[in-house]
């Protein structure tokens, strides 16, 4: 079987077991909301925010959301026996990892654009200056968080103390793509006089790191 | 045996004499700066303290990749040994570097490039030994441990780079000019990484001889236990 037909069928189990699970959305998605909800009335309704601020808060909902979802993703692998029956996959077992990251993807995007839009409601912000970078941020910054996240949720799934291992080590791992995010997200609120390219190579740089470095080390995490 | 014994007490001895070499260099021997008078011999901790983090993690780095590729636990034992060096010259640095920016900065603290990363550092490894505290089995311990050191050396480099990237107020006390000191201030410093190498050498050695007893100990134990147990059963 090609590798492609393989990553293929992964990213289909991924899917299907996700869509089943609903766990990026009962509790992800829920937890997101919430938190918006919870900023929104400690900000005292929030709606005349400065861009810089709105955007800080807009991704740290993202990024609370998204560790919530991955906390103890990796745990139903280790039951009954499907982590045996990935090993056993006659691929390169960082296809593995790309397949679940593709997976997971889909779902934290959407996630993602409920969150956005429950951010506008509830800040009653007005509609970005520049859309399409702003759409194009959003779904960059959610592809490139899914990636260290679900490795960072593989690396964690051994320890007992998984669920809050994950936005422990997630966040300062995460921190200079949260600051491309923000810095990128601020750009397309607001009027600006020039693209800040440095930040737009940051998030670049880190998803190409994110893209090699599980290829390098997802094989010796995921030996029983 | 007795040599055993004895090394530690001889390296302690050597790395506390240069330690006091180097407490004298820096506060008596050394000017004070023109502008900040005596709080520059803060930088004689600070600067140190940083370097020697970067070189402990930069140990952690190798050692995390020596054992994924060789699995003797000895380097994952030294691995860890020197990430908790690491952690404790990186809070020197972010509190040395606190007690300074008081008086220069009139703030204990400032969202600088360098600053921010070092704190993520801080952050990054303390997240490395809660990681190791929670998973059991000492070989998927030293795996796991082992990929996330490999991830969390990257920003190493970025503190390193972030003060040319990004905008920042850290002053550079030594760049590709050269010290940007007088000799003497300079001799101090150098001396000062020294001294911190030694002290360095020191933790690591003394923290890798006890985790090595730990793990010969452990071993002796369940080698008791398992005899135990042959004996009941024969009886």
């Amino acid at each position: 079987m090609s590798g492609l037909r393989v990553f293929f069928r992964l990213v289909r189990k991924d899917l299907v077991v996700e869509f089943r699970g609903k766990r990026l959305w009962t509790s992800g998605l829920a937890f997101g909301v919430l938190l918006l909800v919870v900023m929104g009335i400690a900000l005292n309704g929030a709606s005349g925010l400065p861009a810089d601020w709105s955007a800080g808060v807009l991704w740290l909902c993202v990024f609370f959301a998204t560790a919530q979802g991955m906390s103890g993703r990796d745990r139903h692998d280790g039951e009954m026996g499907a982590w045996d029956g990935l090993m056993l996959a006659p691929v390169d077992r960082s296809l593995v990892f790309y397949a679940r990251w593709a997976a997971l993807s889909a779902f934290v995007l959407a996630a993602e654009a409920a969150l956005v839009v429950a951010f506008f409601v509830i800040f009653n912000q007005p509609p970005p200056l520049r859309p399409g970078w702003f759409a194009g941020v959003m779904a960059a910054g959610a592809v490139a968080l899914t990636g260290v996240s679900s490795f960072v949720a593989t690396l964690s799934a051994a320890s007992a103390m998984r669920d809050i291992l994950v936005p422990v080590l997630l966040f300062p791992l995460a921190i200079p793509l949260f600051l491309a995010v923000i810095r990128l997200t601020v750009f397309s609120l607001q009027p600006a006089w020039s693209v800040p390219w440095v930040w737009v190579e940051v998030l670049a740089a880190y998803a190409a790191a994110f893209l090699l470095v599980p290829w390098l080390l997802f094989e010796p995490l995921m030996e029983v | 045996m007795q040599s055993r014994a004895g090394w530690p007490v001889w390296l302690s001895i050597a790395a506390g004499a240069v330690m006091f070499v180097h407490l004298y260099l820096a506060f008596v021997w050394s000017p004070p700066e023109q502008h900040m008078g005596n709080l520059v011999r803060i930088m004689y901790f600070h600067v140190p303290s940083a370097w020697n983090a970067f070189f402990a993690f930069f140990v952690t780095f190798v050692c995390a990749i020596l054992y994924l590729r060789r699995r003797r636990l000895v380097y994952d034992l030294v691995s860890a040994a020197s990430a908790e060096i690491g952690v404790l010259f990186t809070s020197i640095t972010l509190v040395t570097g606190s007690l300074w920016a008081r008086p220069i900065w009139n703030t204990w603290w400032t969202w600088d490039p360098r600053l921010t990363t070092t704190l993520i550092l801080w952050f990054l490894y303390a997240g490395y030994f809660l990681l190791r505290a929670s998973i059991d089995g000492r070989e998927r311990r030293a795996r796991v441990s082992a990929v996330f050191a490999i991830v969390a050396f990257a920003d190493v480099p970025v503190i390193h780079m972030s003060v040319e990237w990004w905008r920042s107020i850290h002053p550079l006390a030594v760049d590709e000019t050269g010290f940007n000191m007088p000799g003497s201030m300079a001799a101090t410093l150098m001396f000062g990484f020294v001294a911190f190498m030694c002290l360095y050498g020191l933790f690591l050695a003394l923290r890798v001889r006890q985790q090595r007893q730990a793990m010969e100990l452990h071993e002796l134990r369940e080698a008791v236990r398992a005899a135990r147990v042959r004996q009941e059963g024969q009886v």
